[in-house]
């Protein structure tokens, strides 16, 4: 499966690339509504993920900034991972501006809520 | 409004420091390009990044919280976008930006945003981080236990107490004013 969906000023570039083994969110993202967004996008990595077996997944955040409804659904991907971590190798590279602690904080908070998704943080210049 | 009431408006405006203030109808159509402007802008005033990031996360915030709970939405076909009726500010004074919001609410809502703003009174980093995990375990704000996610944000990233007003209109709504010092 691969999905490609350029960024636009208030959502981001998304890459769904299980053929390649990445899930890759970068850019901005602050839809107006969230879950119209997002939802799809969950629902398809979801499906993939219940259909196959041994896996292997890295997932890329190059966030600069999003917004508290974007958030909530990040939330739901991290714990759709960790039960899909059960069948299948997933990691998570966090990727932030050096200066943005927010951001970096955004990442470990959800690299606590979950036991077998390995998280990796990066920093850089720019985003 | 005749020319001299429209200069004496952007006078008192000028002289409470605000670089930008944003009066009527609201639509994510309008804050999409508004916030790209912005962040140019703000990039420009050459101010530290972690202060532009924050009150860029504010501004949207603000503004998103007004398109989707103001009392007072218009009803306009436009590509099933909410476009509802605020204020938005933001200034620079003492060394930090601030953003201020103003809109319309019912008393319900207005009650419903005062036990929210309890629970975060006088919280340290600390537990505001705390909350802000506890909110995303938790889901939406359902009772009236705790502060949605959008508000545990704005309170993290201010540098002093949320400063909120009420004031009643009439028997039905108050007019809400936030602001945030970053």
């Amino acid at each position: 499966m691969r999905i490609e969906i350029p960024s636009t000023d208030a959502t981001p570039y998304v890459l769904i690339d299980f053929a390649n083994s990445v899930v890759e969110f970068a850019g901005e993202s602050f839809p107006e509504d969230a879950a119209m967004f997002y939802e799809p996008l969950l629902s398809k990595i979801k499906e993939h993920l219940e259909s196959n077996r041994d896996l292997n997944l890295a997932v890329n955040f190059k966030l600069s900034y999003f917004n508290s409804s974007s958030n909530k659904f990040f939330y739901k991907l991290f714990n759709m991972f960790e039960d899909a971590s059960e069948f299948h190798k997933i990691g998570v590279n966090w990727y932030h501006l050096e200066e943005d602690d927010m951001s970096k904080e955004a990442g470990e908070a959800f690299s606590e809520e979950v036991e077998h998704i390995p998280f990796s943080f990066y920093t850089l210049e720019s985003l | 409004m005749s020319a001299k009431e429209f200069h004496e408006l952007e006078m008192f405006l000028e002289n409470r420091n605000l670089l930008f203030c944003y009066h009527g109808f609201l639509s994510q159509s309008i804050l999409t390009p508004l916030t790209k402007t912005l962040k140019a802008k703000i990039k420009a005033e050459d101010k530290p990044t972690q202060a532009t990031n924050k009150v860029l996360y504010v501004f949207v915030e603000l503004a998103q919280n007004i398109i989707r709970y103001s009392a007072v939405s218009d009803d306009i076909e436009l590509n099933e976008e909410k476009c509802s009726k605020g204020s938005l500010a933001i200034g620079y004074y003492d060394g930090a930006f601030f953003c201020i919001s103003g809109n319309v609410v019912t008393n319900r809502q207005a009650q419903h945003l005062l036990n929210q703003f309890e629970s975060l009174r006088d919280k340290n980093s600390d537990e505001l981080k705390f909350m802000f995990k506890q909110r995303l375990k938790d889901g939406p704000l359902e009772d009236s236990q705790g502060a949605s996610l959008g508000l545990i944000e704005m309170a993290r990233r201010s540098s002093k107490p949320i400063f909120y007003d009420f004031i009643d209109i009439s028997d039905e709504n108050k007019f809400f004013t936030l602001k945030i010092t970053i």
